[in-house]
């Protein structure tokens, strides 16, 4: 059976979001960034992109384009919740779906869009139900794969609709440029057209040995996606996830270890939590670092047992931390579980761990409440904390070397 | 300065301190060795901070002569070298090692920069038997947390009370302890030794040894006639483990050592990374069950046991670990009646207890 996917895009989703719950922003150009001090722009609203605002510009850069704008701090909490309305208009219509990113969902619809009467008119009840809901628009790409539904919707934004039959996808491909495709970036596109490939027609008919010579595995990719057939299978929730990680640009490069080890703890505490919430133990734990010219690299390290402790996550980092030679001050820090397992419930023959799991589902409960970070480890806090509350430096040493067995 | 020795002199002693080097290339000095040549004997010495090895080999130089070699590297050589006669030569700072059509030069670095190693001359200290001292290791070496993020665990707790010996490892999740009669001991509070110092002692010393064991004041010295191996010990409290041991736990079994390894590693087979494994006590009968994503499997086993039925879950690693390093034919366990320690034991003629908690369902 010929398969349909559905792409969803919501449009410019934060500036829609944060104009929607503010009426008076509606019309004018907005761009929502993020927490940080040295923040870059995330979305930009269609308003703002009419003069040529883009995510990813500096907030200067941006204002240079277009001087009236109106920033607003991004709110990730509202937009997650949104982000998770959305997920139950779709489950209305299919159960197999991925939600790709925070503001992109794949749909499979192949088995159900008949109870609707047909592709088309699913997408129109979805865009209805999220106006009604939302008031945001969306645009709906529908193809025989992510791939070309991806594509779809790309062509048809904002507020659009587009099918491309699989009938279609072949003439369509023929004069569209290679970077056009979703998966192939800047520095791809860059090396195919100096092979003389500027089309997706060109790319399906390149032989898949030239192209393996020049990307490796990735040729083969390449060539189906140029001939509009690569495809790969939804993710769908329903597989646990194998890694939680969370990373972080700090408002301002650094170099101290007390104010690295301050960050970490309140990554490992993220990271922690999550895992803690999906009943997830993981027994590698990585650390991602970039320095201030960009360059990232990652190191990781297993654990004996598997965990979902706050504090041996932020143990085993640091660990890490003491076996790199730093050359520069450290601009984004990133901390990973990985290897995940389902929660053990093994007994401890010490009262004190249980004691601290115990302590730890107390913490959990009082921020899944109240709201995270209500309750955090005094030694995460520090001057610049997420919360941008100016709060007592990190002092917390003794907080750190917890004697629990 | 020209000295020459048989291969078999120097090489098993070098063997046995490399291992001690640091592999790992934060501190380079640390995978050298230094030689101390002296008129009276040659010394070697290892370190990685942590543990500190020294060698003591029979062999005369006609002068003092401190030198720093690579460690590895120089075990290589020798390793290479044929049996017999090697020739060091020794100028300035350059070492030569000869052997009939075989040469090899070598700049030397400065000796100086070798981190100081101190042996314990005095304190307390007690002989103890390689074979006894390394039995018991071996039994309670198992247990130790290799998990770094629970230093304290990370050791060997090793004390003695009232003539007796007492060694205990544990990873917080299961314990083993063991406990042996020593003639001539002195009382001795307790130390915690490293895992990697744990394993070291078993790798250089022989059961034929006599073990001088010296308790510094945050060190500890194990040598004989050859080596001396001082480890720093690790600081902070070891948990109550005498507390833990289970006295109460009414329903006993007892069951085939053979029988019950056998059946654990059958039943093992299909067992993937994370899943328990389940063992129901009832009359006169053990089952051991698994299940995985790929199936299930199970193996009946006739015991002696009348208490009430049970369930247990347990890490199928912890106690295939148990049933292996109890030597006596048959196994007794002893579980409470409600849900907590379940205690392993076999007929020896030394103490041996196995403490393991349960998966709860």
């Amino acid at each position: 059976m010929e398969k349909i996917i559905m792409c969803i895009d919501m449009d410019a989703f934060f500036a829609s979001v944060e104009q929607k719950s503010n009426p008076r922003l509606l019309g004018k150009p907005v761009a929502v960034i993020g927490s940080g001090s040295r923040t870059v722009i995330t979305t930009a609203s269609y308003e703002a992109r009419r003069f040529g605002v883009k995510t990813g510009m500096t907030v200067y850069e941006a204002r240079r384009l277009c001087p009236d704008l109106i920033l607003v701090r991004g709110n990730s909490e509202k937009y997650i919740d949104t982000c998770r309305e959305l997920e139950g208009i779709y489950r209305d219509f299919t159960p197999h779906l991925e939600l790709y990113s925070i503001d992109e969902a794949f749909l499979d619809i192949t088995r159900t869009h008949h109870l609707f009467n047909g592709p088309e008119r699913v997408a129109a009840l979805i865009k209805g139900r999220i106006m009604d809901r939302f008031g945001i628009t969306c645009t709906v790409g529908i193809g025989p794969n992510l791939l070309i539904a991806k594509l779809a919707s790309d062509m048809a934004k904002p507020d659009g609709m587009k099918w491309i039959k699989i009938e279609d996808v072949g003439r369509l491909l023929e004069e569209l440029p290679v970077g056009e495709l979703w998966g192939i970036g800047p520095a791809t596109e860059k090396a195919l057209n100096m092979m003389g490939i500027k089309t997706c027609g060109q790319l399906g008919r390149t032989p898949v040995s030239v192209l393996r010579s020049r990307f490796g595995i990735l040729g083969e990719s390449l060539k189906t996606m140029g001939m509009g057939i690569w495809t790969r299978p939804l993710i769908t929730g329903e597989e646990r996830p194998v890694s939680v990680g969370h990373s972080l640009t700090l408002p301002r490069d650094v170099w101290k270890r007390e104010e690295m080890e301050s960050w970490i703890l309140l990554l490992s505490d993220k990271v922690a939590r999550r895992a803690r919430g999906y009943g997830y133990e993981g027994r590698t734990v990585s650390l991602t670092l970039r320095y201030p010219d960009f360059e990232t690299f990652t190191k990781q390290k297993g654990l004996h047992t598997p965990t979902n402790d706050t504090h041996q996550i932020y143990r085993q980092v640091l660990s890490i931390l003491d076996s790199i030679r730093l050359r520069d001050r450290v601009r984004l820090i990133g901390v990973r579980l990985s290897g995940l397992t389902r929660e053990s419930n093994q007994m401890s023959l010490f009262s004190g761990l249980e004691r601290r799991k115990a302590l730890f589902k107390a913490i959990d409960t009082i921020n899944n409440r109240y709201g995270e970070l209500s309750l955090a480890w005094a030694a995460s806090i520090c001057k610049e904390g997420p919360s941008g509350r100016p709060i007592t430096p990190s002092t917390g040493k003794e907080l750190m070397r917890p004697s629990v067995y | 300065m020209n000295i020459v020795l048989d291969k078999n002199i120097m090489f098993p002693t070098i063997t046995k301190l490399v291992g001690i080097t640091e592999k790992k290339t934060l501190m380079p000095i640390l995978s050298n060795l230094l030689i101390e040549f002296t008129p009276q004997i040659t010394k070697i010495y290892a370190t990685d901070l942590e543990l500190s090895g020294v060698g003591r080999i029979d062999l005369r130089s006609p002068k003092e002569r401190k030198i720093m070699i690579h460690g590895k590297k120089f075990q290589d050589i020798l390793k290479e070298m044929d049996n017999g006669d090697i020739e060091f030569n020794i100028e300035e700072n350059i070492l030569t090692i000869k052997q009939r059509y075989s040469e090899f030069t070598f700049g030397l670095q400065d000796p100086e920069e070798f981190p100081e190693i101190k042996e314990l001359d005095e304190g307390e200290h007690f002989h103890i038997s390689g074979k006894i001292f390394l039995d018991m290791i071996n039994r309670v070496g198992f247990a130790i947390s290799n998990d770094e993020t629970r230093f304290i665990l990370t050791g060997m707790f090793l004390k003695s009370k009232n003539g007796k010996i007492v060694m205990v490892g544990t990873d917080g999740y299961r314990m083993a302890l063991c406990e042996k009669d020593v003639e001539g001991l002195k009382d001795i509070g307790g130390v915690i030794i490293p895992k990697k110092s744990v394993a070291e002692i078993e790798r250089i010393f022989e059961e034929e040894d006599m073990i001088k064991v010296t308790i510094g004041d945050k060190n500890i010295q194990f040598s004989n006639d050859h080596i001396t191996l001082i480890s720093r010990t690790l600081e902070g409290n070891y948990p109550d483990y005498e507390n833990v041991i289970p006295e109460g736990n009414t329903n006993i079994a007892h069951v085939n050592k053979e029988e019950f390894f056998k059946g654990l590693k059958k039943v093992s087979t299909i067992l993937g990374r994370s899943e328990p494994i389940k063992i129901n006590l009832l009359k006169k009968k053990m089952e051991i069950e698994a299940e995985s994503d790929i199936g299930k499997a199970k193996e009946v086993l006739d015991v002696d046991y009348n208490g009430a039925d049970m369930a247990l879950n347990f890490n199928f690693r912890f106690v295939l670990d148990v049933v292996s390093h109890i030597e006596s034919n048959v196994i007794t366990i002893k579980a409470p009646t409600t849900y907590g320690a379940i205690l392993f034991e076999g007929e020896e003629m030394l103490t041996y207890k196995n403490i393991i908690m349960p998966i709860r369902m």
